[in-house]
């Protein structure tokens, strides 16, 4: 192992004992001219929960594959479980249990033979516990009443709970999971996300989650890579990336009075809600209760992961906007977008921000703080007959024609100029160009639906009778 | 390894179906031949088959001749150009290789796997044809038992079990430098039906050229160049030179053919 120091600036969560689960130094791929990955330099010390965030397009699968040892790199090295990849591959990675993009499975074999075969087509795998390595990692997915059904049959919610369970077979060091929730029910994401923290707590398994979902990081990982454009633009715990922002959020009957208490603290109002520059929310009530003003609502204002992520990344590289005359610049991306909350902030950095951005530095446009809950949830992805996932989501609204003075004079439709046939809309170009599908926010706490989603912690066996999920579970619970 | 790819083939439907269908046909032919008692005058129609309606023996000789061409090829093609391009599609490819299986590993399996499934498809073909042949066409007693070899000569019933063993091993390795092609096409494209198409295509280029008189300064290297050379183990006594040729030929493309198909694949990006 080379003894390589950390990255200035990037902060090592805890004390490292032994070999990094992950480390990789100037990692980079190029294909051809495009640069697919940049100088990645990853560290995931062992019994990490680690979030490996970025748009779609943005290098995460093939910095996956790369661990894994099925790309090869253009240039830098990768270190897994200590051991340098591909060269080592063979010693180490059948401590290393993966699930790349989708799970995949022989369609005319049932769960128990292909789990069978994977294992034994690799070192590690003693046959003497096969038998009940199966049946354990089975049950520990759900899917222990499968039978002998063959995978061909299986729903998509049941196919990603049979890859997780093939990942989990030899009880690795290291999971590596590319989306693991993909194609699963809200019960079905509570579920693996239980199952993960179980793992990482009892058997102080090192876990690698790469997603493109937020509340999916945000819940699990202790710390979170953002990449972005094939390079790692952030690298930190979670916890000091949503450190306070200085501001406190409060609603009150009486903001008139409240405006008048607070003065130059003031930062923000829209209605009954204000925004409020103060360190000690404590503080802050007792001054305004002291006033007689009435509060329905005070809270911190943190930032999301989201907005952190959206600050740092640049946009969905699956997103194509037509080509633009070059003096519209940077502002052709906003022009062509609709005005939900999804388009990226103006001025977003697409250099590396700091670790820890200042504070002050960091601003959001009027009304943006929190985000609108969005169209990103997702009812239950499960049914086998949506056969892209990705598109689920509901209808997104219209975008709207930017405003006339948003145009420079001397120039025609900005962003369209290429496609004379819809000059008469500045609806983007395909629908592939819209700014949603890549980076949805799923199944977040303020996004789920009010009912169905609400997930009884204790785990009762009608919380657990998913659609996906076959019989046998009662003597599991009871 | 070698052991989960062989379970692999032989737990899969498609084997067995492939094999059942180049069976079916000199089955046909034998019924045929048998209802009809028209066989094709001597010298003319595939090998051996005027021959046949006297002596069943000779049968499974036939039988080989009739699949040799055409059936035997096709079936290798598809299950050669399925072995690591059928992976990649289904997806299982990676989780293989991460598992890690070892790329090399991986590839030695696989051919283990086509040699295996060659030999399966030859055995079937002679064990099914010799049942068919003597039980439709006799054993040729009123010849006492003896067969008459190509060139004329008599074999006994011992000599044309042997020399039908040796056609078994020759045909089987004939069908190598096909089963090499598909394997390094497939180790080039994530799709099956591409590899499986793309070596038929380089044996009905072969099989063409080989019928065109401009191209005699090449025919000698063409691989389907020395395929019926196995006839020549029924001659009295077997003419060895087309046989060796043929071996030497095949040695070759399939020793080209796989050196490209292992730098190939043990360096290749696995985006599939």
């Amino acid at each position: 192992m080379t003894a390589t120091p950390p990255p200035s600036g990037r902060v090592p969560a805890g004390p490292v004992t032994g070999p990094a689960a992950i480390r990789t130094v100037g990692l980079t791929k190029r294909y051809g001219s495009v640069t697919a990955v940049d100088g990645i330099e990853l560290d995931v010390p062992p019994g990490d929960i680690y979030g490996f965030l970025g748009p779609n397009g943005s290098g995460k699968t093939t910095t996956v594959r790369m661990l894994l040892g099925l790309v090869l790199p253009t240039a830098g090295t990768v270190e897994v479980l200590g051991a340098r990849i591909p060269k080592h591959a063979r010693s180490v990675l059948h401590r290393v249990g993966a699930l790349v993009e989708a799970p995949a499975a022989y369609g005319h074999l049932g769960a128990r033979a292909n789990l069978s075969i994977m294992d034994a087509a690799g070192p590690g795998g003693s046959r003497r516990t096969r038998r009940a390595r199966i049946d354990q990692a089975l049950e520990q997915v759900g899917l222990a009443g499968v039978g002998r059904r063959p995978v061909k049959a299986y729903s998509l919610g049941m196919r990603q709970r049979l890859g997780i369970a093939a990942a989990l077979l030899r009880k690795p060091d290291l999971l590596i999971l590319d989306e693991p929730t993909n194609g699963l029910d809200p019960r079905g994401i509570q579920e693996i996300r239980r199952l993960l923290l179980d793992l990482n707590a009892s058997a102080g398994t090192t876990i690698f989650l790469s997603s493109h979902l937020l509340a999916e990081v945000e819940h699990l990982c202790k710390r979170v890579g953002v990449v972005d454009r094939g390079r790692l633009v952030l690298q930190d715990s979670l916890a000091a990336l949503r450190a306070p922002t200085g501001s406190v959020v409060l609603r009150t009957p009486d903001p008139e009075w409240a405006v008048g208490v607070l003065d130059g603290d003031l930062r923000e109002r829209s209605g009954d809600r204000l925004v409020v520059r103060a360190t000690d929310p404590a503080e802050l009530n007792a001054r305004l209760v002291g006033h007689g003003i009435r509060i329905t609502e005070l809270t911190e204002q943190r930032r999301t992961l989201e907005e952190v992520v959206l600050a740092a990344t640049t946009g969905s590289s699956d997103r194509v906007d037509a080509a633009v005359p070059p003096t519209v610049g940077p502002r052709a991306e906003v022009l062509a977008t609709d005005d939900s909350a999804w388009d990226r902030p103006p001025a977003g950095p697409a250099v590396p921000l700091p670790t820890r951005p200042a504070r002050d530095t960091f601003s959001w446009p009027a009304g943006r703080d929190t985000p609108e809950p969005g169209p990103g949830w997702q009812p239950s992805r499960s049914e086998p007959a949506r056969s892209e996932p990705t598109r689920s989501e509901p209808a997104r609204p219209e975008p709207v024609r930017p405003a006339p003075d948003d145009r420079r004079p001397g120039q025609s439709q900005p962003g369209l100029g290429s496609q004379p046939s819809r000059s008469g809309s500045a609806q983007p170009p395909d629908g592939r160009s819209q700014p949603g599908p890549g980076w949805q926010p799923s199944p977040s706490d303020s996004a789920q639906p009010p009912d169905d989603a609400e997930v009884d912690p204790g785990g009762s066996a009608a919380d657990r009778a998913g659609s996906d999920q076959p019989e046998a579970r009662s003597e599991e619970s009871a | 390894m070698i052991g989960v790819e062989l379970m692999k083939m032989l737990r899969r439907p498609r084997t067995w179906v492939v094999i059942a269908l180049i069976d079916a046909l000199p089955t046909l032919v034998a019924f045929l031949l048998a209802l009809t008692d028209v066989g094709p005058r001597p010298g003319t129609g595939p090998a051996f088959l005027s021959a046949v309606l006297n002596n069943g023996v000779l049968f499974p000789a036939a039988a080989l001749a009739i699949v040799l061409p055409l059936f035997l090829p096709v079936s290798v093609a598809i299950v050669s150009g399925d072995s690591i391009a059928g992976e990649a599609q289904a997806g299982t490819l990676r989780y293989l290789l991460a598992r890690p299986a070892g790329r090399t590993r991986l590839l030695v399996a696989k051919l283990v796997t086509v040699l295996v499934f060659v030999a399966m498809a030859v055995v079937v073909v002679v064990v099914t044809g010799y049942f068919v042949g003597t039980s439709l066409f006799g054993t040729g007693q009123l010849a006492g038992g003896n067969i008459v070899s190509v060139s004329g000569e008599p074999l006994s019933p011992h000599q044309a079990a042997l020399r039908t063993l040796l056609a078994m091993a020759y045909v089987a390795f004939s069908m190598l430098g096909v089963a090499a092609m598909a394997v390094f096409l497939s180790t080039l494209t994530d799709s099956p039906l591409a590899a499986a198409m793309g070596a038929l295509a380089f044996l009905v280029a072969s099989s063409l050229l080989l019928t065109l008189d401009a191209a005699d300064s090449i025919r000698p290297y063409l691989p389907t160049r020395y395929w019926l050379a196995f006839v020549d183990l029924f001659r009295q006594p077997i003419l060895w030179r087309d046989i060796v040729r043929g071996v030497g030929l095949q040695s070759l493309y399939v020793a080209v053919l796989l050196g490209a198909a292992w730098a190939n694949f043990s360096t290749k990006d696995i985006k599939s």
